[in-house]
């Protein structure tokens, strides 16, 4: 929400200056660090092993990306490296000690391979972006194996300025090095002839006071001249897309700046683009990204580059600094009100953006996908036949694999290889057209793993998608799940004796992905094989039917599975039916997703399974998903990597639409109060007496499409609780048979607005968490705290119109309430000893809430 | 030159995935498989040499989606299916006294609640 400054009581107070943020990990031999989040102008220091190795580095400004600053000698591993800013007369507390790392501890293979933007490249073109890159790297381009172009000291991104410019045919890659480490090339660019005629440049919005302007529309690697008031300021190379000029003295309103942009001298330039700069009175508040109680800074995701951030939290100043992300002085206190000023050069915001903390509001940090360590080569395989049931198949598919370098049939990448063999994954399509490469679908994925460093196949099963197969429907699904079997059969050959794989695959680390009846097969390929040395450690079943293939209970592996909301397919989402059967193993994880449907998984299948009927997200939204969370998935699974809070909703990806998935999540060793299985409702999974107060009554149902279910809007295979309160405030109390100290877990409880047809309330409901001491003293927490309850996805309309019942749904996610939370909402809470639990209906609107899986799980 | 009109790229032709064939012809009989018919229930894989099989001859093939297509008797449903590869299916009952003589004959999508289509088919039951 944007408020007027001026009716606020902000206190600022000038000695309140953020550490700045030292940009890490910090690698030996590095000879810069980068340091971003500081006040313009600021000054700052570095410290190493206690004594200050730069100082009073002049900041300039933060914008675009912070501070590169010359070290006087390469970092050493092992060394503790610091840094603070000044600024009018205010000192920083120093940020966190980082200690120097040698880089083959986070890259044993080697520094992650550069990546050339923006591409393409272009005649005349005289600069180009790089990043991937180890801050401190060397990096260096190189045109048809010529160097032309090269940083020692780079930050990440690394503008590089190339010389001579290109020129139309050449081959260019991007290379860097740290302690005289190469890393393996970027991808190839073939340089292509300009794209005439130039676009015309413009100017992100400009405001008075500012003295830093950013023009926009460049062409990859043009250089474009700026005029400020008619006189021409300078002529600057840029990567392409916006580039960012300081000038001197701070802009007032009505200037007029002028750019023209040029590749090729005999081409000419492009006409000019204008850009005026408007009052101070237009400079808009920033925009910031989740809050939640406890966050030690805060994510800026919209400001003018170059401008000063100021924090106050509850009106006190606790941040000083520069996007993106603000350091804070002291951690953000429940419940508090959190504003976030702009300030460019001397013109000071007169809106600030104020949100307020949540109790759970998770940050969005990084993408599990975007991992890019390595070339990518591609084998397509098709050798043998598979006979099951009487019918033939042929045992085919794609595999994408680190490599050398990016092609079909390169070879294994050795530093890979030499430190072991590398995770599988393997993909497994659904029914569509025979005539459709559908094994071909999910490349995207597969590149992706692949230069993460896994082995991921793409089994071709479109035999058994002949209409004679395809028509046995579990039998089909069985068959798929044995050809699926037979590929791993077949790379277990190419392990044995290939040129390219021989001793590369570790089957001890498998990992299974199925799409539509794909996704019923790879539960059933898993409960199946029986080849020796393979272990499935995880699977994800993507949109899958359930067709009895497998026993339904996926078992002995991470389990996942996604769930479009808008499937025009599998209408029924039965994957929720895997999840709810499925034992934590060492964990599961549900994706419900709002505006998914069923096709835009798969890139070879091209129509829209709703056929419009639903609103539906773009397909590159559904593959971000699958990306981002696939990766997260089997990164984690299969090779231990920290990108497990991706999938307990502890963070959330970048590039994601995030607020379109619902998801539930369980862990194994979770304190289960209650899951409303196998004992009436009158006690609890520790055999507690529960006690329905207020008027509320709660009744176990199946979750299920079966009798005796509180409504036909369930589409699991578990029992669960249904909760209405009569009166204004309706409570279920839960006991504990011992206490529980709460300092450093949190309850989870999995929850859902029930569905009632035909209509969905225009408004949320909700409910709230207790927490009730030994001296019965009870502290609630809104769910509404923790992210709210979910929203049914409404599709009556398309489903009736299919013919088919209506398939709105109460689905069930879970819902993290930390005991730090229930801490702060009641000062006499003993919280080291709660014995009871309470789910508080507290809307009175009468509205059913469905709930599941009421735990204790350490945070 | 003369300048294209353009226009936008054609769309993928919309697929109708609950669109459901007439049946023209239907013929009971039973079924005896030699070597025996694999059936998997729960993930369990059993052997079956007996069955009552429908066979059913389409105006179209069932389009090929994820669902898969329901032949019911009665209130009875078979599932599992063989087929030509073109307009004949064949679904098999392996459990034959579940089939009541004289239940109507439908079909519909294998989703709980999918619109049944009734056709003028109803059940006899096959000679031994």
């Amino acid at each position: 929400m944007e408020v007027p400054r001026n009716k606020l009581d902000l206190r600022d107070d000038p000695g309140v200056l953020s550490p700045p943020i030292l940009t890490q990990p910090l690698y030996a031999c590095a000879k810069v660090v980068n340091v971003t989040g500081y006040v313009p102008g600021a000054t700052l220091d570095v410290e190493i092993n206690g004594a200050i190795a730069v100082a009073a580095f002049p900041g300039g400004s933060p914008a675009p990306a912070g501070a590169t600053i010359p070290l006087p000698a390469p970092l050493v591993a092992g060394q503790h490296v610091r840094a603070r800013q000044h600024h009018a007369g205010a000192t920083s507390t120093w940020t966190a000690v980082v200690t120097v790392k040698d880089h083959t501890a986070d890259y044993p293979a080697g520094p992650p391979r550069p990546e050339m933007f923006g591409t393409p490249l272009y005649k005349c073109g005289v600069r180009t972006g790089v990043q991937n890159l180890l801050v401190g790297c060397d990096v260096w381009i190189t045109s048809n194996n010529t160097k032309v172009g090269s940083v020692s000291g780079a930050n990440n991104p690394q503008g590089v300025n190339v010389s001579p410019a290109y020129d139309t045919g050449q081959h260019v890659r991007a290379w860097a090095e740290l302690c005289k480490d190469p890393s393996p090339p970027s991808v190839e660019q073939i340089v292509q002839p300009p794209p005439l005629p130039l676009p015309t440049p413009g100017f992100d919005p400009i405001y008075a006071g500012a003295t830093q302007v950013v023009v926009n529309t460049i062409v990859n690697g043009a250089r474009f001249t700026l005029s400020r008031n008619a006189v021409q300021v300078g002529t600057f190379p840029c990567w392409g897309g916006k580039c960012i000029v300081g000038l001197n003295p701070p802009f007032t309103t009505g200037e007029v700046f002028t750019a023209t942009q040029e590749l090729c001298p005999s081409d000419g330039p492009s006409n000019p683009g204008t850009g005026t700069v408007q009052p101070c009175s237009a400079l808009p508040a920033p925009q910031v990204g989740p809050i939640q109680d406890g966050d030690t800074q805060v994510v800026i995701t919209q400001f003018v580059p170059g401008s000063e951030i100021k924090v106050f939290v509850n009106n006190v100043k606790t941040g000083d600094g520069s996007g993106p992300v603000v350091a804070l002085t002291a951690p953000i206190p429940h419940h508090a009100t959190v504003d976030v000023w702009q300030i460019l050069g001397t013109c000071a915001g007169s809106t600030v953006q104020q949100v307020n903390s949540q109790c759970v509001n998770p940050p969005i940090v990084g993408d599990p996908s975007s991992l890019d360590l390595f070339p990518v080569g591609t084998h397509e395989y098709s050798d043998g036949q598979a006979t099951f049931d009487g019918f033939t198949y042929d045992i085919r598919g794609s595999i994408y694999y680190p490599a050398e370098d990016d092609g079909t049939d390169q070879p294994f990448n050795k530093r890979l290889a030499a430190l072991g063999r590398v995770p599988l994954v393997v993909c497994v399509h659904g029914a569509h057209s025979p005539t459709t490469p559908s094994y071909h679908g999910y490349d995207y994925f597969q590149q992706e793993l692949a230069r993460m460093g896994f082995i991921a196949v793409s089994v071709d099963e479109r035999q058994t998608d002949e209409n004679s197969d395809w028509a046995g429907w579990t039998q089909n699904i069985v068959r798929r799940a044995e050809l699926a079997i037979a590929s791993i059969g077949y790379l277990q050959q190419l392990d044995a004796s290939d040129p390219i794989f021989q001793g590369k695959v570790d089957f001890g680390h498998t990992g299974l992905m199925g799409h539509s009846r794909g996704g019923d097969c790879v539960i059933a390929a898993a409960e199946r094989i029986n080849l020796p040395g393979v272990t499935i450690r995880a699977v994800l079943s993507l949109a899958p039917v359930n067709s009895g293939a497998n026993s339904g209970k996926p078992h002995g592996y991470a389990f996942m599975t996604f769930l479009p909301a808008a499937d025009g397919d599998v209408v029924d989402n039965n994957g929720a039916q895997f999840y709810d059967q499925a034992p934590p193993d060492p964990f599961k994880t549900q994706l419900y997703i709002d505006h998914a449907n069923h096709n835009y998984f798969n890139r070879q299948w091209l129509n829209d399974d709703t056929g419009g009927g639903l609103p539906i997200m773009a397909r590159p939204d559904h593959e971000n998903i699958l990306s981002a969370y696939g990766c997260a998935f089997f990164r984690n699974a299969l090779r231990g990597d920290p990108t497990f809070g991706y999938l307990d909703n502890l963070l959330l990806p970048a590039n994601v639409q995030n607020q379109n998935i619902h998801m539930s999540y369980d862990v194994a060793g979770a304190r289960i109060i209650d899951n409303y299985e196998g004992h009436p409702i009158t006690v609890d999974n520790e055999g507690q007496a529960t006690a329905q107060l207020g008027g509320l009554t709660a009744k176990d149902f199946p979750f299920a499409q079966v009798g005796g279910a509180f409504n036909t809007s369930f589409f699991g295979n578990t029992t669960g609780s249904v909760c209405i309160a009569k009166e204004t405030v309706g409570d279920f109390r839960e006991p504990l048979s011992t206490p529980v100290d709460l300092r450093h877990s949190e309850v989870r409880v999995r929850a859902a607005e029930v569905y009632q047809a035909p209509n969905i309330p225009p408004n949320p409901t909700g409910f709230r968490v207790g927490v009730e001491d030994i001296n019965g003293t009870i502290a609630w927490v809104d769910v509404n705290d923790v992210g709210g309850l979910s929203r049914p996805f409404g599709r009556r309309a398309f489903d009736l119109g299919q013919g088919s019942a209506d398939k709105t749904k109460t689905m069930l996610s879970t819902l993290r309430f930390p005991g730090s939370c229930f801490g702060a909402g009641a000062k006499n809470l003993r919280i080291t000893e709660i014995h009871a639990v309470h789910l508080g209906l507290n809307r009175a609107d009468g509205r059913p809430i469905a709930f599941d899986d009421v735990e204790i799980v350490k945070s | 030159m003369s300048i294209d009109s353009g226009g936008p790229s054609p769309k993928p032709k919309p697929i109708d995935l609950w669109r459901l064939p007439e049946i023209l012809e239907l013929r009971v009989r039973r079924r005896h498989f030699e070597p025996a018919f694999r059936v998997t229930t729960e993930g369990k894989d059993r052997l079956v040499r007996d069955a009552v099989e429908v066979e059913i001859r389409v105006t179209e093939p069932f389009p090929i989606r994820g669902l898969g297509p329901v032949l019911w008797i009665g209130d009875e449903p078979l599932t599992i299916a063989e087929s030509d590869g073109k307009k004949t299916y064949r679904f098999l009952a392996f459990k034959p006294n579940a089939l009541r003589a004289d239940a109507p004959i439908s079909l519909s999508w294998n989703s709980p609640g999918a619109r049944r289509t009734e056709t003028r088919f109803r059940f006899a039951v096959p000679s031994e």
